[in-house]
Order: C-alpha cells, then structure tokens, then sequence
C-alpha cells in the first residue's frame, strides 16, 4: 500500500499520500479502508518524531482535515512533551504558529473562510503559551497587544486568543495544573491585564465592526472575574458596557460581562458604583423588557436569542443581588429600582424552564435565609411587646437593632409575598413510595431514588418554611386562598391540588402550634368540602390523597387531638377495602407514617374509651387487611408491629404481638403439620409462594418490633431453617439437573425468594435486637448447619448471598462474642466465594459486595481471628483485599479499602506486626499507588491518601522493630526503614512514570514524608503528583474533592437542626415526642 | 289593719270636725298601687372563681394618659352552663359596671412596668353598652393579688384556646368521617334511570297483552261467521 510509505520520516512526507489516507479515513474509504488508514494514522501519532513534520504538512495540504491531524500531533507535544524539547526547535514552532496566524486573520476574506482552522491554531497557541509564558516567551502580551492594533481582523483574532487564554488558565486549570502553576500565572496574566484593558477599552469605543465588538465582549466577559476592580470601576468600562446593552445585537453579550462584574464581591469601596450601574441598568431594562411584560409567555414565544437573554437576565439579578442588595437598601429612590429588580426576577421566576427555576431558586433561598436569621437573631421579648401596641411602656427598646431588622423586613414584605405565591404555586414533587416488581417477580415497595425533582423538592420546602418563620399570616392566607380556588373551580386540577398539597405540608412544624393546629383545620375543613362537591371517583380518589398527605406530615396534631387522629386511622381503614387503584396503598402508606410518629398514643387508653387502640385492631384485623395484596399487608403489620413496640408492659406487649401473629401462625402451623405428614406437599407452588408471604408479613413486623419479636421467631424459627434445608437442596438439584439456565425459572427463583426472605428475616430481627448478646449467641450455632453448610455445598449459582451479609450483621452486631466462631464461618465461605469472584470483576455482583462487607466485619471487631489464621490463609485475605480495592465498581472498592485501613491499624498493634509488614509493605503500597493513578479509581482518592499516610507513618512509629526488606536479597543494610521506604518508592514511581523526572519524583516521595503528619497538606501533594503524571488530564477531576464536600454537607445538616420546621417532623429522630 | 282601722277613723274625726261644712263623706281609694320588682345583677347564672378588691384604670389615646375608671371589685364570672368565662368589674357601693368582657383564647395579661402590684391588657370591652377596644390597667391592694389576678387570666385564656382547638378537631374529624370516594349521587341517578326502564317495560308488556286480546275476538268474530 502506498500509504504505508508514510511512516517512514526519515524524509519529508508525501503529503499526497498523507490527504488521500485521510480522506479515506474521513470521507471516501470503504470499511476496510478505513480501518487499515485509522491504524496507519495512529501509528504516525505515536511517532516521537512526526511533529517535525508537521510545517511541512502544513504547508503544503489544501485538506482541512489534514490540517487538523497535524495540528492534533502537535497539540499533543505540546501538552506532554514541551519541556523536553531543544529551545531552538520550540522556538521554531512558536514563530510559525504566530506567523500563520496573523497572516490568516489579517485577511477579511481568508479569516472567515478559514474560521475552523485559524480557531485551531489559536488553541495551539495558547496551550504553548501556558508552558511558555511568562518565564520564556515575556513579550507574549505585548506582541499580541501590538498586532491587534495592525487590523480589525487580526484584533477579532486577538480577541478570541485571549478568551482562549483566559478561559484555559482559570477555568480548567483545576486538576491539570499544579497550584504552584495556577498562582503564577494568575499573577503574570494579572499584572500584564493594563495592555489588555486599554485595548478593549479602545476597540469598544472607535469600532464599528459588529464581529469584531462582539468578539471582544466575548474576551472581556473571560477576564472580568479576576482582574484588579479599578480596571472596571476605575475607567469608562462599565459606561461603555451600559451604552451597549440596549442594543440587541450586544445585549446578551453585555449582560454577561455585566454579570461578572455583578458577581464579584471585594468589600465596599465601589458601592456607589454599584448603585449608579445597577441605576442606568434598571433604567434600560424598563424600556428593553417593560414591568408589565408578561415574562413566562414572552419566554415560551420567544427566539433562541430573547430565551437566552431571560435566562441571563436571571443571572444578572440574582448574582447583584446576592453580593450588592444591601448597597440597594439604602436610599429610598435606589430601593424603589431594588423592588423592581426583585419584581422583575419574580417573574422571570415563572418561566418554564428547568434551568432558569434552578438558577432564581438558589438565590431566593440564600435571600429567604439571610433575613430569616437576623430576624430570628432579633426577635426578643422587647421586641415583640412593642409590636402588640405596648409602646408607652417600653420606650427605650424600640431604637435600634430590633428597629433596623424590622424596616428591613418592611422593605421586602411585598416581595416575600409574592415569593410564597411563587414556592406555593411551583411546588415540586416530594419523596413517594413506588410499587414496583424486582427481579424474582415479587411486588416491593422502593423509596423514589435521589433525582433533581427530590433535590429541587429540598430546597423549595426550606425556602418556604423560612419564608413561613418571616410571616405566618401571609403563609397562611396564601395558601388558603389557593385552597379556595381549587374549590370554586377556577383553579382545579390534579396538578394544581397535589402542589399546594406538598406546599401545605412542607411547612409542617414551623409555625407556633396554637396556629398550626387553626390551619390545619381550615386547610382539612377545605378539602373535605372539595371532595363533596367534586364529582367523579378519579377526582375523588386524588382529593382523598391529598387529604391523607396533609394529615401525614402533621403528626403534632395528630398527637394533640386524639379524636381526630383515630378518625383518620378508621378513615384508613375504610379506604383499605376501596378497589379504586392507589387508595388502598395510599392508605398502608399513609397508616404506616402515621403510626411512626404518633404510636404511643394507639398503646394507651385514650379518654372515652375503653381499651387501648391496638387492642381494638387488634380484634379487627381479619376484617381490616381482607382486601389488601401481600405487600399492602406487609406495610400494615409494620405499621402495626411500631404500636406494639411503643407498648412498655411486657406482658401485654406479647400478648398483642401473639395476636398479631395469629393469622399468619396459623396459616404456618398448617402448611408445616402438612408437610410432616408429606414433604411433597411443600413443592406446591403454591405453597412456596404462600410460605414466602408469610415470611415477609414476619420481616415486616421484626422491622418495626426488633427485640420484642423474640418470642414470635422463637416460635418459628426451626421449622423456618428446615424449610430452608428442604429448598436449598431443590434448588441444587434443579441447577444441577436442569442445564445453564436452570437458575432463570421461575420454579428456580420463587425457591430462592424463600431462602432469601428467611435470610432476611433472621438478619433484620438481629440488627434490630438491642445490647442483646445472648439473643444471637441462641440463633447462631442452628444456622451453623442449615445455611452457612448449606452455602459451602452448593453449587456456586446456587448459593445466597444473603448468607454473607447475614453473618456479617451478626459480626458487627455481637462483636468480639462471635470470635470462636469465626472459624466456621471462614472455613465455610470464604474459600468458595473467592473461586466465585476473581475470574473477572463482573460476576455475581451481589456477592463481591457482600462478602468483602463480612470480611470487614471480621477485621474490625473479631481481629484475633485473623492473626490466628495459617500463613497461606491470610495471603489469601490479603490478596483478597487488594483484589477488591482494584474493583471498579465504587462500593466494592470502598469496602476494601476500609477493610485494609482496618487491618493495617491492627496488625501495627499487634505483636505480628514485623511479619505483616515485612510480608506485605511493598505490595499494599504498588497497590494503592497502581490504583491511585488510574482514571477508573478517582472516587477513592480519599481512601487511598489514607492508607499511603498510614504507611508511610509506620517507619517512624516505632511499631516496626526488624528490617522491612529481606536481608537475604539486599546487597547492602539500607540505615533504617524510614531511608529504605523513600528509596523503594522512588524506584517504584521513577519506573512507572517515565514522563517524569528523577528529580520530580524525589521531590514529590520528599514532600510526602515532610507532610506524612499534616492530612491536607499531604493530599494536596498527591492531587499535585496526579497532574504531573498527566494521567488526568482534560477529565473531570471533582472526585478529588469529595471529601471536603461531605463535610459541608454535614455542617448544613446541623444549621438546619435548630430551625422548627427544616427537618421536617417525621425525620427527627426524637423517641420521646410523641409520649 | 284593726290597729289601723282606729287611726284611720280618728283622722276622720278630726277633719269632720275641723271642716264640717267640707266633708264629702266619700272615701277615697288609692290613685297608685306599686308592685314589688325583683332586682337582679344579671349574675344569677354564673359562678364567680375570682374575686379581688382594686382599681382600673383605661387608657385615654386621645389625652394619651391612664383615667381611672373606677374602685371596686373585679370577678371572673363562669357561666354554669356553657362554661364562658367573663370579666366584671364593678364600682362599689353604686354597683357601676366598669369593665365586662369575655375572656377568650389569644388573651394575654402583661405586668406593668412601673408597677409590681398592676398589670395591663387589651380587651373588646361593653361597660358602656357598646363594643370598644380599651386598654385597660388594675392595680391591686398586694402584690401577691396582682400575680393571682395574671395567673387566673392566664388559666382562663389558655382553657378557652384548648376549649376552641378540641372542638376544631373534633368538628373536623366528624366531617372527616363522611370522606368517601364514592359517587353516591350519581348511583341514585342510576338507581332513577333503572325504575323507569322497569316502568317502562311493563307498559310494553301491558301492550303485548292487549293486542293477544284484540287477536283473540278477531278470531271469534270469524268463527261466528260460518255458523250463520
């Protein structure tokens, strides 16, 4: 072939050769041309020597996409192996590249035929640039400043040029350039801005070419957040941007660059400026976009360009206000604009689009929440007397802090309100229960998984409730007078109803409960009467939820009105024989939120009645659960194991419990005296699938009863493991029998759904079970046989994986009391799982998590266990661990990373700790750093930068007292291991990253014993070492930091613990609220 | 009357005898016979659970300054059936009402600033035969009465808001009861439409008799004719 002519480079290409073999890699090759010119093209890629080529290419192909293929080359070079080059060659390239690109662009013609290509060469040069400047290529600004000022073209070049560069070095520069990098350049860019000012500055107010504007719009808006402020304030910038803006042609563009300005935030010296913007801006706007405009629909008609001027609209006004509204408060005339601008960002806050809500939405929160804490920081006694009329009494208290708080709130009453009306109105969809099948065909129930709905949900129910603490009153109106739309009819919709619904109930717990309890009656009163008058069962049915919902999340009026809430609860129960479709799991659903947060008040006897409430369902409960679907009963039987457990009288607690479990005891005593008499009876599918239901009806009282279901699974509890035996060894024999697909029928699975279900069963009563030592001690040695024997004999498709994760329940449950019987448990699964689960990284998903979770489990509170396990045995737990980090999928990497942190921590303290370390130091360490700088293991970094601190800690601990190399294979005695350790891993790194200097890897394995005992420090010199090695570059690198992330989140969770009503009342684990 | 009746007579006497030429010899019946009036205090339905001597004062917003309204004794006055409670003061010796309201739910009671034995409180006052805000200060003889005084307001205050809130429950959970999703009216309409289809087809079954009637006679008819 004659392209194969091409990889000889010895020459200067044929460039002929070169088009045609990228044409038909691009444009005209067959699929067998195509992959053999793909092949070719890569190999010249790899190439060291083809970027000097590249000129040569360059200047002599008319194929665009040729062009594009060197250029590639060379950006590769330039990225990884710039430094590396001979100056006079790197000189070379940076004068042609400059020289191709002023002669392109100084051409009107040539520059907008050659747009693509030019736009290319810019990226070039500035990815030379970085590396290069300031320190080699010092005239880089001023050159360009200069050849801007040649021609109009060239200076649009220019333009786009310096966006380039400014959006490469403080855009992406995190996680590809070291910090030391970031902070240089910043201060070179940054000193060397007054060229780039001026210029902009010059091109804004003598240009007339509408290009050539917009492109230096586009450069300014780059800059505008870093550069010293007396650039902006200081000059005629932000008057020239306001002159633009009104003309449409720039106004988007305008917008931005005002909205970087708006968003910076230094104190405040430049208020008045801020004013006199804001002023002028308010100003135009009224003409561009007048108040009256009705925004949502203008946005819905509108072009692309008028969408993204609402959409940056909404920028502009929420980044101003969040850093400048208080600089608007302070004349009357400034806070009349204030009250527009806010009025205008309300409306915009109506616009259909998801982007444009989440954007105003933020900002209303941060808003809502700024003057809720200083009115809640100012609302005192004093404060509130004078606002009941007491004045005359108090004269002295009404001056000052209390006084500016409340003008404040004045100042934004109006708006608040209309803001409730927007959160009311635009209410998203909170968390709901799904009814959905799994793999086995079993009805589940699932909570909805986190999405932007729950998230947008969050954070629309914070917003209120603040808004709800500022003006109850106003809330409260609001929302009733919503109520009465719905029910005159001008308003009705499902939609609309299920919004104000969620509305009403977010606010649940922040108002004074005297006032509360009066809406909430209203707000019932309301919907009853709508249901009345609606007609049709669908609307009914709708109504009816919405009713059950608001009940739902007010549970500190259910506690306070006994009358009512047994009303409600019997209401449930009525609509539990409803065939309509969803009310009867609207009704389990609802019954089993309710009882959660009021159940002590079911267990005693109420005034005007005769026996506790339980007692009474109880007596009923044949009848009440008659029409529901197995899932519907096993959500009532933890509903009403919760009412039981609330019950502190032992004697009745057992006895309810017993009566609890009559109907599905007896249904068991049945099919098990049966099965006595013909084992055959048990293979019925019917009769399986009966069993299974009344295991889950079981799982679900244990749930809700932990220790006090003793006696009912004591009661069957050995029958239960028989039945185990039984299925299991069907199951083994159908696999073995039945061929591959044996495991997928559904004979097959409705057996494993019965083994897996009795697993669960024991597990969820364990964990329940409390400071009960004895209880799992009783259980552990009849399961010894039954499941863990079971397990070690089946075939692997067969085994559950249940078991695992049962046994490590019980291991982190009873701890160090189940170390005797560890043993069993290894010698049972330990060597049939691993055969399971290291033939690749993908099958039998459930058991590689499960089994690395007990194996944790075993490490942390039975680690004696392990030291007594035999050299080749606990190789084989040490190759499991590292197997496991290595996994991709993140919790199983997670989970083996904890679980080798756990075990370093332990063997150090123990008196192998010589053995270990000398056995397994080099390995952990190649291990982790393998995993560390692998693209696919981000998630871990935090993990990883632990267990490199532990290790190289350990040589200095004092815990090692022998050599950590072996003697016998060393030439010379290294003088301690500190100095041994330093040196393995430089041999180690320097080999696995060529691309790295010898002396960058000893600075870098320097610095991390320097910072060994400082965490941040030593992981922000890993995160650095990562971007030298190049392994991360142009990825997204926010893993890194996740860390960080969680701490924050958990410092919101405690702010939010102190405000009534942000942790909404059936999410405060308080057991005692409900006495 | 027998004691009488001798006065009486000697009176008359006298005069026949004073004024002889005079005497009508008439006797003369009263002109106005006065009927004994029951007097009541408009108290006779109620228990008082407070009674304490002091003096109020209202405030005058116009003067901007406290006038006293009068000395006396304040009650609160339960009802024996409805169990309302209301606040009377009166003015003693003259029995003049100076303050009377209810006390009701979101009522409260302050100290007075100045004063440890006195305290303040709003109130929709009718003493004086109509409806008027009044801002109303007492003070009393010890310091102990005004805190008995504050304690029972507050008592009865929060009573009437739990009062309110039991009943607001209670009224909802009964129509909370009738919640259905059921169409009853629309089943009676059904119920409706089905009794006129049955009516309905009776009248056609009454008809189909009728024309097996008239068939029947046609053919005696034509059976009669032969015989002729």
């Amino acid at each position: 072939m004659a392209a194969e002519k091409l990889r000889d480079l010895s020459q200067p290409i044929d460039v002929g050769v070169l088009d045609a073999t990228v044409a038909a890699f691009f444009v005209t090759g067959s699929k067998e041309e195509r992959a053999a010119a793909d092949q070719i093209l890569r190999d010249l890629q790899a190439n060291p020597d083809m970027w000097l080529q590249v000129v040569h290419i360059l200047q002599n192909t008319n194929s665009l996409d040729t062009k594009f293929f060197a250029l590639q080359v060379l950006e590769g070079v330039i990225k990884y192996r710039w430094n590396a080059l001979p100056v006079e060659q790197r000189d070379g390239m940076k004068n042609y590249i400059s020289e191709v690109i002023v002669q392109l662009s100084s051409n009107e013609a040539s520059f907008r035929s050659e747009r693509l290509y030019v736009n290319k060469l810019n990226v070039i040069l500035v990815q030379i640039v970085k590396h290069d400047w300031p320190a080699k290529w010092t005239s880089f600004i001023p050159d360009l400043v200069a050849a801007a000022k040649t021609s109009e073209t060239i200076c649009e070049n220019c333009m786009a040029i310096l966006k380039l560069l400014s959006e490469e070095v403080f855009d992406f520069s995190r996680g590809e350039m070291t910090q030391q990098k970031i902070k240089e350049l910043k201060q070179s860019l940054n000193s060397e801005f007054k060229l780039i000012h001026e210029l902009c500055l010059y091109v804004l107010s003598a240009s007339q070419r509408q290009d050539l504007i917009r492109a230096t719009l586009s450069a300014l808006h780059a800059y505008l957040s870093w550069i010293p402020l007396g650039y902006i304030f200081e000059s005629t910038l932000l008057e020239t941007l306001l002159k633009f803006f009104p003309v449409p042609a720039y106004r988007n563009l305008t917008i931005q660059c005002l909205t970087e300005v708006a968003a910076l935030n230094f104190g405040d010296f430049y208020n008045v400026q801020y004013v006199k913007m804001y002023t002028i801006f308010i100003g135009q706007l009224r003409i561009i976009l007048p108040p009256s405009t009705k925004i949502p629909e203008a946005y819905s008609s509108g072009s692309g360009e008028e969408q993204a001027f609402i959409q940056n609209l909404a920028l502009f006004f929420t980044s101003f206000f969040k850093f400048h509204i208080r600089v608007l408060e302070s004349t009357p005339e400034v806070v009349s604009l204030l009250l527009a601008g806010l009025e205008y960002l309300i409306n915009i806050s109506y616009v259909d689009d998801t982007e444009v809500f989440k954007v105003c939405l933020d900002y209303w929160n941060s808003l809502v929440l700024e003057l809720f804490d200083a009115h809640h920081n100012s609302d005192n006694p004093a404060v509130s007397a004078s606002l009941m009329g007491l004045q005359p009494f108090l004269p002295g208290m009404v001056d000052g802090l209390g006084s500016q708080v409340m003008q404040r709130r004045q100042l934004y009453s109006h708006p608040m309100s209309k803001l409730r009306g927007l959160m009311i109105n635009r209410m998203a969809k909170p968390e709901e229960v799904l009814i959905v099948e799994d793999e086995n065909g079993n009805i589940v129930r699932e909570t909805m998984k986190d999405n932007d709905v729950l998230v947008q949900y969050k954070i629309m129910r914070e917003t209120l409730i603040y808004l709800s603490h500022l003006d109850h009153d106003d809330t409260e109106k609001q929302m009733l007078r919503k109520l009465n739309k719905q029910l005159s009819g001008e308003e009705w919709a499902w939609n609309n109803l299920n919004t104000l619904c969620w509305a009403i109930g977010s606010i649940s717990g922040s108002m004074a409960e005297d006032q509360e309890n009066r809406f909430l009656v209203m707000v019932i009163r309301d919907l009853l009467n709508l249901c009345e008058i609606t007609k049709g069962k669908d609307n009914k049915a709708v109504i009816a939820s919405n009713i059950m919902y608001v009940v739902g999340q007010y549970p500190r009026f259910l506690r306070a009105h006994w009358k009512f809430l047994k009303t409600v609860v019997n209401k449930l129960f009525e609509f539990m024989h409803e065939t309509h479709p969803g009310v009867q799991d609207m009704a389990c659903d609802t019954f089993l939120k309710i009882v959660q947060k009021c159940k002590r008040k079911f267990v005693i006897v109420q005034v005007g009645e005769n026996e506790p409430f339980v007692s009474e369902l109880l007596t009923g409960l044949a009848t009440t659960v008659q029409d529901l679907e197995p899932h519907q009963i096993h959500s009532f039987y933890e509903s009403v194991g919760n009412m039981i457990q609330a019950e502190s009288d032992p004697q009745k607690r057992d006895e309810y419990l017993q009566r609890l479990m009559a109907l599905p005891n007896q249904k068991w005593a049945e099919i098990i005296g049966q099965a006595r008499h013909s084992v055959e009876f048990l293979k019925d599918q019917v009769v399986i699938r009966t069993v299974l239901n009344i295991l889950q009806t079981n799982t679900s009282a244990a749930t809700s009863l932990g220790t006090y279901f003793l006696s009912q699974i004591s009661l069957i509890f050995l029958d239960m493991l028989n039945v185990y035996r039984m299925y299991s060894e069907l199951v083994s024999t159908n696999i073995t029998e039945g061929g591959p697909y044996a495991s997928k029928t559904s004979f097959v699975k409705l057996l494993r759904s019965v083994k897996r279900e009795t697993l669960k069963l024991i597990e969820t009563f364990l964990d329940k079970a409390e400071d009960q030592p004895h209880i799992g001690k009783q259980f552990v040695p009849p399961m010894m046989e039954s499941v863990l024997g079971d397990y070690a004999r089946n075939v692997p498709d067969a085994r559950e994986s249940e078991v695992l994760s049962l046994f490590a329940t019980i291991i982190n449950k009873y701890k160090a009391t189940m170390l005797d019987d560890v043993p069993h448990i290894f010698e049972a699964v330990f060597q049939c799982t691993l055969e399971m689960i290291t033939k690749n990284f993908e099958d039998y998903p459930e058991h590689r998590l499960k089994f690395f979770s007990l194996l944790r489990a075993i490490a942390t509170f039975c680690f004696p266990a392990l030291i007594k396990l035999s050299s080749p045995q606990l190789k084989l737990v040490m190759d499991s661990i590292i197997w496991a980090f290595r996994h991709t999928e993140r919790n199983i990497a997670e989970t083996g990373l904890n679980l080798l942190l756990e075990m370093l921590k332990n063997f150090q303290q123990s008196e192998f700790c010589n053995q270990f370390y000398r056995s397994y130091f080099m390995q952990i360490e190649q291990e982790i750093f393998a995993v560390l700088t692998d693209t696919f293991h981000k998630p871990g970094f935090k993990l990883h930068v632990l267990v490199l601190q532990q290790l190289f800690c350990l040589p200095e601990s004092g815990a090692l007292t022998e050599p950590l190399w072996d003697a016998t294979t060393v030439p010379y005695p290294y003088p301690d291991n500190v100095a041994f350790v330093r040196e393995y891993t430089i041999k180690l790194l320097s080999s696995s990253f060529p691309n790295m200097t010898a002396a960058e890897v000893t600075q870098f394995v320097n610095g991390l014993y320097e910072s060994r005992n400082d965490p941040s420090g030593f992981k922000n010199n890993i995160r650095d070492f990562l971007v030298q090695s190049k392994e991360f570059s142009a990825q997204d690198n926010k893993d890194l930091y996740a860390e960080e992330a969680a701490a924050q989140r958990e410092r919101e969770r405690q702010r939010m613990l102190s405000i009534p009503g942000l942790i909404a009342p059936n999410e405060i684990q308080d057991e005692m609220v409900d006495s | 009357m027998a004691t009488n009746e001798p006065e009486h007579e000697h009176r008359d006497e006298e005069e026949a005898g004073a004024n002889e030429d005079e005497d009508t010899g008439a006797q003369v019946a009263p002109i106005v016979r006065l009927e004994e009036v029951a007097v009541t205090t408009g108290e006779e339905d109620e228990d008082a659970v407070l009674d304490l001597k002091s003096k109020l004062y209202r405030f005058d917003k116009d003067a901007n300054q406290w006038k006293e309204r009068g000395a006396g004794t304040v009650k609160f006055l339960k009802h024996k059936n409805t169990g309302k409670i209301r606040l009377v003061m009166r003015q003693s010796k003259t029995l003049k009402i100076c303050a009377n309201h209810f006390v009701k739910s979101g009522m409260s009671v302050q100290e007075h600033v100045g004063n440890e034995k006195s305290c303040v409180w709003h109130a929709r006052d009718f003493a004086d035969g109509e409806l008027k805000d009044e801002l109303f200060c007492i003070r009393f003889a010890s310091i102990e009465n005004c805190k008995t005084f504050m304690q029972k307001f507050k008592e009865v205050a929060e009573s009437e808001e739990e009062k309110e809130e039991s009943k607001d429950a209670a009224d909802t959970a009964g129509l909370l009861e009738k919640l259905t999703v059921e169409e009853t009216k629309t089943e009676e309409k059904t119920e409706a439409k089905a009794v006129e289809t049955a009516k309905t087809e009776v009248k056609a079954e009454e008809k189909k008799e009728s024309e097996a009637e008239k068939s029947g006679e046609a053919k005696k008819t034509e059976e009669s004719g032969p015989s002729t």
